[in-house]
């Protein structure tokens, strides 16, 4: 084929700079650890790795959200410890009262000492975690549990009753996609049945009347292993939201991983492709050169 | 019968055609390096002979003597076919340049990068209503939900009107190539009738024709336009059909602006729509018209059904005043999007709990966080994450595809232009041998020159001087 020094001279720049780009684009990728910067760079890991970030941000949400409640079926657990010890008290108060060896003012005794474990109960009710309550269910700003004055059973005079001002809410939180628990336990359900019970053998010891206390040991008995049965729930609840936080820790450190796999350059690969394409660079210079300054047949003549 | 003094006229031609021959070479090696330039060629051919055979040699075989050279024609070497290729790979070539141009321009603003984009804004709002929904009556919480869902609103707003701005940027390269195709047709209509003029008169208008052809070249570039060689030299150019230069009259182009005031181009004549053929006019309407469009109208999908769907959820719920049915976000597309105004004055209107009067039910908030799972995009198929990771991605697949054509259109491109040069171009080498050959061959004929010019002398004035 005929060749003219443009040709050749526009070959050789074009060289140079195909080269040139092949440089840049490599000296780009070892500057940053990146392979790619753009989506059109190449629009499948750009993909994945937006996904993959989403992903991450959205774990690190459900791990603060699992961690919070957490530490909210904590306080609800430590609040059943003390509960359970208050009722082991109370148990055995009753069954010392029911023993015939006592008598009427050690009995007065005893019903001081139960008035002490019912306002103590009543306290343990009105837990707080972080100045919310833990026991009134959507009702966190208010003190859930009061002792009144009622007239309950229309005899003209007030007894004590239970005032419960919560309400039956239920917290869901979302630990993990698609799996919802509740964290929470009502106080109603759980401790009404135990106080009322206490309140009961208070009066059956002041009114020494150990047939009524029998009754009413019975009653505390049954809510002792009632208060457990939630307790147990709960403790179930501790243990599951453990378990997830400890996934979801996993979870972060295998999509860390994918990602790093997906975005970062192999720097050896690189750095000894960038160090091949600045030697070519240097070839493609040194040819270039030549080609620009042929000598051609005018020189040569005379 | 030859005689002497013919003889010097046949020297004199040949000094001349030699002359004329070391002329063009000297034009072609001055133009080694003009773009454009097709190298030129002195045909030499034998002059015509003469028959006149008188008296003594008549019919004795010593007729038809020939009378020496002339130069028969200066020949401009070119190949049309390869100008035609050429300009059909260059068309399509800066085409794709510049629709790869813009698309580039387009990725950057949409600026959808590891660190930052609308990803990323997107998935922070779903973790603030998830936070809010584990402590609704934390005020600072609430802050929080909307000052993410004012970044979101923010980032929604910025990206559509960078992609108007976009539009309305090429406005000015219009402009410009609008001008540059008038001057052009304007040009090409002069250069055919002056070159039908020279043609006329039996010359080679060859410099005329290196103008019209680099100015061809230019057009084809700029909207595809096709050239057809008529027999009177002239071109005639059309662009799709529509014809832009006929003989020496062109027809103009101008600009107007179209219902979205944008720079659209007519035809002065009858104000038909312009249509370029290929080459950078087509890239260019193409991003415009078609692409960036198209990434306007899925950020407006987005947003609109985001704030439908979110707004929907969270007037169903109540805020810690009470209220309910109040819009979170207001407006009609994503340029407009924003955080309404009864949230932004007053943050215990955000209805983070499902039931009125409970101050630690998070219910509502729970629920629109979980609108990040729900499938709405797509005709029900599609999460809203997953519905912008498709617009960028098959964004990014067309820009690369505008890229990866730019590139190969180039090499055959270039490919072609190597044989165009191949053909046209001047070799310095090979000017140089033709230089030799036509100096001997002038330096020869001086000689005989001379030779002649004794000869005559002998006979004019050493003849009849005998015995002087």
């Amino acid at each position: 084929m005929r060749v003219t020094e443009r040709m050749m001279m526009d070959n050789a720049i074009r060289n140079m700079a195909a080269n040139k780009e092949k440089l840049h684009e490599l000296q780009n990728r070892v500057a940053s650890g990146k392979l790619f910067e753009h989506a059109s760079d190449s629009p499948s890991r750009a993909s994945l790795s937006m996904n993959v970030r989403s992903t991450l941000e959205i774990n690190e949400s459900y791990y603060t959200t699992a961690k919070t409640s957490h530490e909210w079926v904590t306080a609800t657990e430590n609040a059943f410890g003390q509960m359970m010890d208050a009722a082991d008290k109370a148990v055995a108060l009753a069954t010392k009262g029911i023993n015939e060896t006592f008598g009427p003012k050690e009995r007065q005794q005893m019903a001081i000492e139960l008035d002490g474990l019912i306002k103590s109960s009543i306290e343990i009710g009105n837990t707080s975690h972080m100045g919310q309550f833990v026991f009134g269910g959507h009702q966190i700003q208010d003190k859930p549990f009061a002792i009144g004055q009622a007239d309950v059973d229309g005899d003209g005079t007030l007894e004590d009753v239970i005032n419960f001002s919560g309400d039956n809410g239920e917290m869901r939180r979302d630990i993990s996609p698609g799996h919802t628990i509740t964290i929470n336990t009502n106080g109603d359900t759980a401790f009404r049945d135990f106080m009322e019970s206490m309140i009961e053998a208070r009066d059956a010891l002041i009114a020494n009347d150990t047939e009524a206390l029998e009754d009413s040991l019975g009653n505390l008995q049954a809510s002792y292993d009632q208060m457990n049965q939630y307790r147990a729930t709960n403790a179930a609840r501790q243990r599951q939201l453990e378990t997830t936080m400890n996934n979801l820790e996993k979870t972060k450190l295998e999509l860390n991983a994918v990602l790093n796999k997906n975005e970062d350059a192999d720097m050896i690969e690189a750095i000894s492709l960038m160090r091949n394409q600045e030697t070519a660079f240097q070839t493609v210079l040194e040819v270039g050169q030549r080609a620009i300054s042929a000598l051609n047949l005018f020189e040569v003549l005379r | 019968m030859p005689n002497l003094f013919s003889g010097i006229n046949m020297a004199f031609r040949a000094i001349m055609s030699h002359q004329q021959a070391i002329e063009t070479i000297q034009h072609n090696v001055a133009n080694v390096n003009t773009p454009g330039y097709h190298r030129q060629e002195v045909v030499l051919q034998a002059s015509a002979p003469t028959s006149n055979s008188y008296g003594l040699e008549h019919g004795m075989g010593a007729a038809q003597s020939g009378t020496g050279v002339e130069v028969d024609r200066i020949r401009r070497v070119t190949l049309e076919f390869f100008d035609t290729r050429y300009r059909f790979e260059t068309s399509r070539q800066k085409r794709w340049d510049l629709e790869s141009e813009i698309l580039k321009q387009v990725e950057y603003t949409l600026a959808e990068t590891s660190t930052d984009g609308l990803t990323k804004k997107l998935d922070q709002f779903w973790t603030g209503w998830q936070a809010l929904s584990a402590d609704p009556s934390n005020y600072s919480l609430r802050t929080n939900v909307r000052d993410l869902s004012v970044a979101l609103t923010d980032a929604f707003n910025t990206r559509s009107v960078r992609l108007d701005m976009l539009r309305t940027d090429q406005d000015l390269t219009i402009r410009q190539r609008v001008d540059e195709i008038n001057t052009i047709a304007e040009q090409l209509a002069t250069l055919n009738g002056e070159i039908s003029r020279v043609k006329s008169m039996n010359d080679q208008p060859n410099d005329y024709m290196d103008q019209r052809d680099l100015l061809l070249d230019r057009l084809a570039e700029i909207a595809g336009a096709r050239a057809h060689y008529q027999d009177d030299g002239s071109v005639m150019v059309n662009i799709s059909g529509y014809s832009i230069v006929t003989g020496n009259s062109f027809n103009a182009v101008e600009t107007v602006t179209n219902a979205e005031g944008l720079l659209d181009i007519r035809w002065t004549t009858d104000g038909s729509k312009f249509n370029p053929a290929d080459g950078e006019l087509t890239g260019l309407f193409e991003a415009r018209d078609v692409f960036i469009p198209q990434q306007k109208a899925g950020l407006d999908l987005l947003a609109t059904e985001l704030m439908s769907r979110i707004n929907t959820v969270h007037q169903a719920g109540f805020g810690t005043n009470g209220a309910t049915n109040v819009a979170f976000f207001e407006g009609t597309n994503a340029a407009t999007i924003k955080v309404s105004s009864a949230i932004q004055s007053d943050l215990a209107n955000i209805a983070a709990s499902s039931v009125n009067g409970a101050a630690g039910d998070g219910e509502n908030a729970r629920l629109l966080f979980n609108v990040y799972q729900e499938e709405i995009m797509n005709g029900g198929t599609t999460t809203f994450n997953a519905y912008y990771n498709g617009q960028v991605t098959n964004f990014g697949i067309q820009v690369q595809r505008a890229v990866a054509n730019a590139k190969d259109r180039k090499i055959v491109a270039d490919a072609l232009a190597n044989q165009r040069e191949s053909v046209s171009g001047v070799s310095l080498d090979e000017e140089a041998a033709n230089l030799v050959k036509a100096q001997r061959a002038y330096q020869a004929a001086t000689r005989l020159m001379n030779a002649f010019d004794e000869m005559l002398d002998r006979i004019i004035n050493q003849t009849g001087m005998v015995g002087r």
